[in-house]
């Protein structure tokens, strides 16, 4: 579905990311990891097609009129400025603007989109709630809803359990996950969690020394290259079937 | 009061001006406020009234001369510069002392000097021409048909920009077109209005509506209606007691906006 070849990614001519050679594939569940500064963003802006490649070539699929159709990104939430004055059911609306074409107001058949998808996410009962007294978890969801909206067959999230409890992330990455099952969704998410990314994505990227190393998650995670990308070393344990990467401390 | 309405005739043009320029500028206010570019609006306002003063010097027509300098303005606020040692907030704090300076120093070496840095800055409502008031209603009407066509792609490209660009919206030039009716609004009333009362009521009318209402729409209802009761009543005021006409608009703008504070608290609790 997105394919990097041979792409260095930066800014003003600073190369941040090289030697970018990878594929995203239809139906995969992809995860980007890598230490704080690594180029996280700076990739997630990429396969958006919001920054362009300083050298190489990314091709995206379902391109139309030069925009990339069937793409639904979930920001941060904090990224959302809370000042705003929309309720939970108009900022999902959002999600369909370009599906309804200029000129054009929101339909019956948007609203009954929108309502379902806020119902998939759990945020039914809270569609009239103004979108700034949510909670950290509930405009996730929100964001999750206005990305899912426009009915793409690829999401992309940027750090979507940032800043929640341990409860939150799990309710947040269980229902990326029924997503991702239930539309046959490719889901692309970047996150510095790594022991929330490890039990969920299929394929795992991780960011180091400017360049990235992917492969499906229980070959590229290991104690060793853990411990080269994050310069400390880490112990990987199995614990009722799920990871746990844990830092060992020293003495 | 009925000294004031029986010269209400010699001041129809006066109060029609400034009931338009508080209509169109609360309306965008909101846009400004959300988006976070009161600076912006600040420093256009004052590159505006530099292509008034240069018009002045050149003996140009001032309003197209402001007009073009606004829209140059907001064109290159507009654009999300890449350079990291500058902030944008830097920049535009550059083009505000620059065009601020630029102007008086203009108007300086004009025959009038000081009275034309008055009008710059306070405008002069009084000598308001209906074809002052022609024109204004054109432009606001062009102003508030784009923002009915377009309000999604307004709203997306103001709450969340983004988004909107992932989305396949044309976010940057939505947020030109934005910006070129936040432009459009102050440029046709810089010579009548001032850059004091266009900066206020491009602040002020959205402060009032964000503290009271939950609802995009009512805090449009709610900042132009404060917007043009201000005008209004700062213009009588004015007549009252005999002071200028711009300061008396942003004190009764700034009265309301503190009844609206406590308001704002028992709402709350």
């Amino acid at each position: 579905m997105i394919k990097f070849c041979n792409v260095q990614l930066g800014y003003s001519g600073r190369p941040v990311l090289n030697s970018l050679n990878f594929e995203i594939r239809k139906g995969d569940f992809f995860g980007i990891v890598g230490p704080n500064g690594a180029g996280k963003t700076t990739l997630l802006k990429a396969i958006l097609g919001l920054l362009k490649p300083v050298k190489g070539e990314i091709n995206f699929l379902n391109i139309k009129n030069g925009h990339r159709k069937n793409v639904g990104y979930v920001p941060q939430h904090a990224s959302v400025d809370e000042i705003f004055p929309i309720t939970v059911l108009d900022m999902v609306l959002m999600g369909r603007y370009t599906k309804m074409g200029i000129f054009k107001r929101p339909k019956k058949g948007d609203y009954t989109i929108a309502e379902k998808m806020l119902k998939n996410v759990g945020m039914e009962d809270l569609a009239e709630q103004n979108y700034r007294e949510l909670s950290g978890g509930q405009k996730q969801r929100t964001l999750i809803a206005r990305a899912m909206v426009g009915e793409p067959d690829t999401l992309i999230l940027d750090e979507p359990v940032e800043g929640m409890d341990i409860q939150g992330e799990i309710a947040i990455m269980e229902l990326i996950k029924v997503l991702h099952t239930e539309y046959a969704l490719t889901v692309v998410l970047v996150s510095h969690d790594l022991n929330i990314i490890a039990n969920y994505v299929k394929t795992l990227s991780i960011i180091h020394n400017n360049t990235l190393k992917l492969g499906p998650v229980d070959s590229i995670l290991n104690e060793e290259t853990m411990a080269r990308v994050y310069g400390t070393k880490v112990k990987i344990v199995n614990i009722s079937g799920q990871k746990a990467i844990i830092p060992e401390l020293n003495d | 009061m009925t000294d004031f309405l029986i010269n209400l005739e010699f001041f129809k043009y006066s109060i029609a001006c400034l009931v338009l320029m508080a209509l169109v500028c609360s309306f965008l206010s909101v846009y400004i406020v959300l988006k976070r570019i009161v600076f912006v609006s600040v420093a256009v306002t004052q590159i505006s009234s530099a292509g008034i003063a240069i018009a002045f010097i050149a003996g140009l027509n001032p309003t197209l001369i402001s007009l073009l300098f606004t829209f140059l303005g907001v064109a290159i606020f507009s654009i999300r510069f890449t350079e990291r040692r500058l902030s944008n907030e830097c920049m535009i704090g550059i083009a505000f002392v620059v065009s601020s300076a630029a102007s008086i120093l203009l108007v300086s070496k004009s025959a009038k000097g000081i009275h034309e840095i008055d009008d710059l800055l306070y405008g002069n409502i009084l000598a308001a021409t209906p074809f002052q008031i022609y024109i204004m209603i054109g432009i606001i009407a062009c102003v508030f048909i784009a923002h009915f066509l377009f309000y999604k792609e307004f709203a997306a490209v103001t709450l969340d920009f983004e988004m909107a660009r992932t989305s396949g919206i044309n976010a940057r030039f939505w947020e030109l077109m934005l910006y070129l009716t936040i432009g459009a609004a102050i440029s046709i009333g810089m010579r009548t209005s001032g850059n004091l009362l266009i900066t206020t009521f491009l602040i002020i009318p959205a402060a009032n509506g964000l503290l009271i209402a939950n609802r995009m729409k009512n805090v449009f209802i709610i900042a132009v209606t404060v917007g043009i009761i201000s005008a209004l009543t700062g213009f009588y005021l004015s007549y009252y007691f005999d002071l200028p006409i711009s300061p008396c608009i942003v004190a009764t703008l700034f009265a309301i906006l503190c009844l609206t504070l406590p308001f704002r608290f028992f709402k709350l609790h």
